[in-house]
């Protein structure tokens, strides 16, 4: 790959790579350290690609497997046990806060399903291919997350006390 | 409510620093970083069923679980109950990596695999092997360290098992059971070096 090449593409995927890592590891600076580690290997590989989606699913694969080599390494469950290991942006937009917090809040398996089908526009199968999983489980876990998010987001969950009233058992 | 554009909007906004991404095309221009493989290791794991030691996965048994696959450690059976759904044994695979002449050799229940291509390419290398109820994933990084995944028949994570090398070179073992309510994840091991 030439230097101009790689540097188009580092333009054009850094932030997805980065997005990827960032759903599976809930921190910004080693979100940023994956992609770092990413783009490197892009860089190393003397392969060329059959075309720009062959591109991009390697790079989300690749992705993937950074980002849970990383959640596996000693070092960082030793830091993580010490510091709480969230890191994550704030968006400005309450509502976008929420639902970050909410998407976050999944298990990283659910918020990676949840990412490469909902923003990424990947179907169940290419899901299945980055996360190395069955399609029959990433449409398991996609159902599971969507039941979470609605749950986690319900309108009813945040109108108590506005024309809400919890049931009581009254003596 | 879940609103997927709400939620599309959201992640556009989420982007890596400009510094970064900077830092990432200066990096190609300097050396190289020079990729040091670590000496062949060999996990094993049979499924010899003689119990010596059974243990209820939790967070005060891990570390003794740890402490006693240090110096033991060739046979391993999970059996029990997960909150998620009931698998009745789960038999870890004999694994082993090899370093044979430049290529890394992954030999899973007497299959061998060549992964090298796949490390160089993926940076890691996984396969899985269905047990009807249960399942495993093995998976290799480009690093050389091997973990064993125990799944449910949901694809739910009920163990992982990871061998990395030590600070000395030694082996270090980690068995991590999932903590659910309800569950109930028997780890039985045996064997002596």
């Amino acid at each position: 790959m030439t230097d101009k090449r790689f540097e188009a593409v580092v333009r054009t995927y850094a932030d997805t790579i980065y997005r990827v890592a960032l759903h599976a590891l809930g921190s910004r600076a080693d979100a940023e350290d994956v992609m770092q580690t990413v783009l490197l290997k892009l860089y190393e590989r003397q392969e060329d690609f059959e075309g720009p989606d062959h591109l991009k699913h390697w790079l989300l694969r690749l992705a993937v497997n950074e980002s849970r080599s990383l959640l596996r390494s000693a070092w960082r469950r030793r830091r993580v046990s010490l510091e709480d290991g969230r890191e994550l942006p704030v968006p400005e937009d309450p509502a976008k806060a929420e639902l970050l917090e909410a998407v976050m809040a999944l298990e990283p398996r659910y918020r990676l399903t949840v990412y490469l089908y909902y923003y990424e526009g990947c179907s169940v199968a290419e899901t299945a291919r980055a996360l190395g999983a069955r399609p029959s489980t990433v449409q398991t876990w996609l159902h599971r997350a969507r039941q979470r998010l609605r749950a986690d987001l319900a309108p009813e969950k945040n109108e108590e006390g506005y024309g809400y009233v919890r049931p009581q058992i009254l003596s | 409510m879940f609103d997927p554009r709400s939620y599309r909007e959201l992640c556009g906004e989420l982007t890596a620093s400009a510094e970064k991404i900077q830092e990432v095309i200066d990096m190609k221009e300097q050396n190289r970083p020079v990729r040091r493989r670590r000496p062949v290791r060999v996990l094993t794991a049979v499924a010899a069923v003689c119990a010596a030691l059974a243990i209820t996965a939790g967070a005060a048994n891990l570390e003794t679980i740890q402490n006693f696959l240090i110096s033991t450690m060739n046979s391993i059976q999970v059996s029990g109950e997960s909150a998620e759904g009931s698998f009745t044994s789960l038999r870890l695979p004999e694994v082993s990596l090899e370093d044979r002449e430049g290529r890394s050799i992954l030999t899973v229940d007497g299959t061998e695999t060549d992964i090298t291509k796949s490390l160089a390419e993926e940076g890691s290398y996984t396969c899985r092997r269905d047990l009807g109820d249960s399942s495993y994933e093995v998976t290799v990084d480009d690093q050389g360290a091997v973990t064993v995944t125990g799944l449910d028949a949901e694809g739910e994570t009920l163990f992982q098992l990871s061998y990395e090398a030590g600070a000395a070179g030694g082996a270090v073992y980690e068995v991590a059971g999932v903590e659910t309510a309800g569950s109930a994840v028997t780890t039985t091991v045996t064997g002596k070096n």
